[in-house]
């Protein structure tokens, strides 16, 4: 089964990486979608089928909670996991993660190795279905 | 004070080492800010100088500075592209995203159980004039060497 998966960020660089570790890391993609702050997110939400949304926290506009709060507020979204993106690894900050309904959260500076495994977590795929796929760097430029 | 100072330049040269190896590949060692005031200033390179304002227990903010060239080479790198590739947006995304890292990790490792709250970086234009020196004792200046370059990274505590 693919997932087409939403990426929430500022920052366009790290939009790119991201989508470049997911595709690296074998985690089976249908379509990404991208949107720079959390007011674009929801936009995306109310025209396109997105099954995971990963966001970062520091945004101008509407911030990655904010965001959250309000999927989580929405009987057509709530349903979606999210997983935040942060640099700041504030116990609180995390606490307020988990508590406004995060799946889970990522740190920066992050491996392809933790994105695949909060992937597969999350989105239930067994851990034999995600030993199948190696992490493929061929493509992509990038040295993970 | 002295042991706030002690703790922060600890957390600072975990992070910049954290960030710069893990999420850019970069091979890098801390040089001595004295030793690079010298070169900074016959530079021919632009420098690019990002600012991220922070508040919590205490306040002030953190300066990326690194020369566009270098700021160049790790773009590229960084998102996979040919250097030829490589947009002032794509590099002033990339030199946002280390500031900001490096800030944030900064304080996980200072106290994760403190809130800080980090304001969205800004790009300061061409800040040559500035010293990658401490200009004083509310300073703390991390010099790094990578790539055949340099970059510094400032934070001035306010409060």
């Amino acid at each position: 089964m693919s997932y087409n998966i939403l990426i929430v960020d500022d920052s366009l660089p790290m939009r790119a990486v991201i989508k470049k570790v997911i595709k690296a890391s074998g985690f089976d993609v249908g379509k990404f979608y991208e949107a720079e702050n959390g007011k674009n997110a929801l936009d995306v939400l109310n025209d396109e089928w997105v099954d995971l949304i990963i966001s970062d926290y520091n945004m101008p506009v509407m911030n990655g909670l904010e965001m959250l709060e309000s999927i989580k507020k929405n009987d057509m979204f709530n349903s979606i996991p999210v997983v935040m993106v942060t640099t700041e690894g504030s116990q609180q900050r995390i606490e307020e993660f988990f508590k406004s309904g995060a799946a889970d959260y990522i740190k920066k500076p992050f491996t392809p190795e933790q994105i695949k495994t909060k992937l597969v977590m999350i989105m239930g795929e067994t851990e034999n279905d995600s030993e199948e796929t190696e992490i493929d760097n061929s493509d992509d430029g990038l040295d993970f | 004070m002295i042991a706030k100072k002690q703790k922060l330049t600890t957390a600072m040269m975990d992070s910049i080492s954290n960030v710069l190896e893990t999420m850019f590949f970069l091979p890098m060692d801390f040089i001595s800010p004295e030793s690079i005031t010298k070169l900074w200033h016959k530079s021919s390179s632009q420098i690019q100088t990002v600012k991220i304002s922070f508040s919590g227990p205490f306040s002030g903010f953190l300066m990326l500075l690194i020369p566009v060239g270098l700021a160049e080479n790790i773009t590229a790198d960084f998102m996979g592209l040919d250097q030829t590739e490589v947009t002032k947006d794509h590099v002033n995304g990339t030199t946002k995203e280390i500031a900001n890292m490096i800030l944030g990790n900064i304080f996980s490792k200072y106290d994760d159980q403190a809130v800080f709250n980090l304001e969205v970086p800004e790009i300061i234009p061409d800040a040559k004039n500035i010293s990658p020196a401490p200009e004083n004792e509310n300073e703390l200046v991390f010099c790094v060497d990578t790539l055949d370059d340099h970059l510094v990274i400032k934070m001035i505590i306010d409060s």
